[in-house]
């Protein structure tokens, strides 16, 4: 990697990286430790840098391999049966009302994949379309029925009022 | 490219009610951050690098989208994964005299095999002629896919001969539609992606923790193999195939 490698994703690092915790964080309503998947993530974003940087969305790329992170990670642990319960220490704390993951899982699958992307990562409505699969005119579509059912949470709710 | 900044933020382009949530639900996220300096993520990379990044699994190959595998393995007889060691992003260009090699071995391989597919209606000797085969240093993989039989075949060069590592034989499929094959062998540990290349020029294949690979390309098909961490036939919609023009842009993206 050169000079120029490690200033790009530094720039892109520092710009994204709470996007990508906050998308990852209300997708994975089960995680203990969201943010050191996609501190991991990232970390394989700089070892495929010279892909990933002309990747057409990076953000939806470190994403994606949090969120594989996670599976793989669950999957591990649902082999072996666990003798101790764990309970999180302060360092794994996040401030993350557990609320806001259980209103967006009420969301169906589309209509959560569009408000992660759209919303919380900021990518494109055609970007978006090509990471999801959909055709570009439809997420609008999925966006405003999203909105408007987690405008119904208490927790959204409050905020707005 | 959306590499830093969004290129539009979407509150512009909602209605007020929707906009008001959107606003509503980032003052809830306000609190998240990831406080972690990019040092100590660049830092993640060399400590990783320390161990070993490629599992050695049992032998077995497991194919998504090939319906009715019967699988082949080869002896093996070594503990290395070759697959890495192979490895190359580019794969090379297979002479006739190796294609001829290649497909010899892999016909000797499923031809054996006859037997154990009796009663799935395979021909008795499946043919590789016509095959697909993307070669990465001395491990070459081969594809024949149509609507009357699939055939995978992995197959590596060793004192200059190609000996089989495993194979794959199954009913027919739709060879437009993406199939990725999963082989382990006490040898090595690969994934293998074959489909239609869409009239792109050349087609890229991107599975999370690899390196991009750049696939062969040829006859309105493409093929690559790559060294394995995972069984992404178990999750296929997380490899990313982008399909480039001449000029390397990128007409589209596709996950199988």
């Amino acid at each position: 990697m050169t000079s120029d490698h490690i200033a790009e994703f530094s720039a892109f690092y520092e710009s994204s990286k709470d996007e990508c915790l906050r998308a990852a964080a209300v997708s994975m309503a089960n995680a203990e430790a969201p943010d050191d998947l996609v501190a991991e993530a990232f970390s394989r974003a700089w070892d495929q840098w010279p892909s990933v940087r002309v990747h057409p969305a990076p953000r939806a790329w470190v994403l994606r391999t949090a969120l594989n992170l996670h599976r793989d990670e669950w999957r591990r642990r649902s082999r072996p049966l666990r003798l101790v319960t764990e309970q999180p220490t302060e360092a794994d704390w996040l401030p993350l009302d557990p609320r806001i993951p259980e209103a967006v899982e009420q969301l169906s699958e589309r209509q959560r994949q569009v408000l992660v992307y759209r919303v919380l990562l900021g990518l494109s409505t055609a970007e978006t379309a090509a990471e999801i699969g959909i055709d570009a005119s439809t997420v609008p579509v999925h966006l405003r029925r999203a909105l408007s059912a987690l405008r119904t949470s208490p927790l959204i709710q409050g905020v707005s009022r | 490219m959306n590499l830093h900044e969004p290129a539009n933020d979407v509150i512009t382009e909602l209605d007020p009610d929707d906009a008001a949530t959107v606003v509503a639900l980032r003052e809830l996220l306000a609190g998240v951050t990831l406080d972690r300096p990019v040092d100590e993520i660049i830092g993640r990379t060399a400590a990783r690098s320390s161990r070993s990044r490629w599992m050695l699994l049992a032998a077995a190959a497991v194919a998504c989208g090939v319906a009715g595998g019967v699988i082949l393995t080869g002896t093996g007889g070594g503990p290395s994964n070759i697959a890495l060691a192979e490895w190359t992003a580019t794969p090379v260009p297979v002479t006739a005299g190796d294609r001829a090699a290649v497909e010899a071995t892999c016909e000797q391989a499923v031809a054996a095999s006859g037997r154990e597919a009796a009663g799935s209606r395979l021909p008795d000797a499946p043919q590789f002629d016509g095959a697909l085969i993307d070669q990465r240093g001395a491990l070459a993989a081969v594809v024949r896919r149509d609507a009357s039989i699939d055939l995978t075949c992995t197959v590596h060069r060793k004192q200059g001969r190609w000996e089989l590592l495993a194979a794959t034989i199954g009913a027919g499929s739709d060879p437009t539609q993406v199939a990725v094959t999963f082989v382990t062998n006490p040898d090595a540990v690969i994934n293998i992606v074959h489909g239609a290349a869409r009239g792109a020029a050349a087609v890229e294949v991107d599975i999370p923790d690899s390196p991009t690979a750049n696939a062969t390309v040829v006859d309105g098909q493409f093929l690559a193999w790559l060294p394995a961490t995972f069984d992404w036939t178990e999750d296929p919609s997380a490899i990313t195939i982008r399909f480039l023009d001449a000029a390397g842009a990128v007409m589209s993206t596709t996950h199988p």
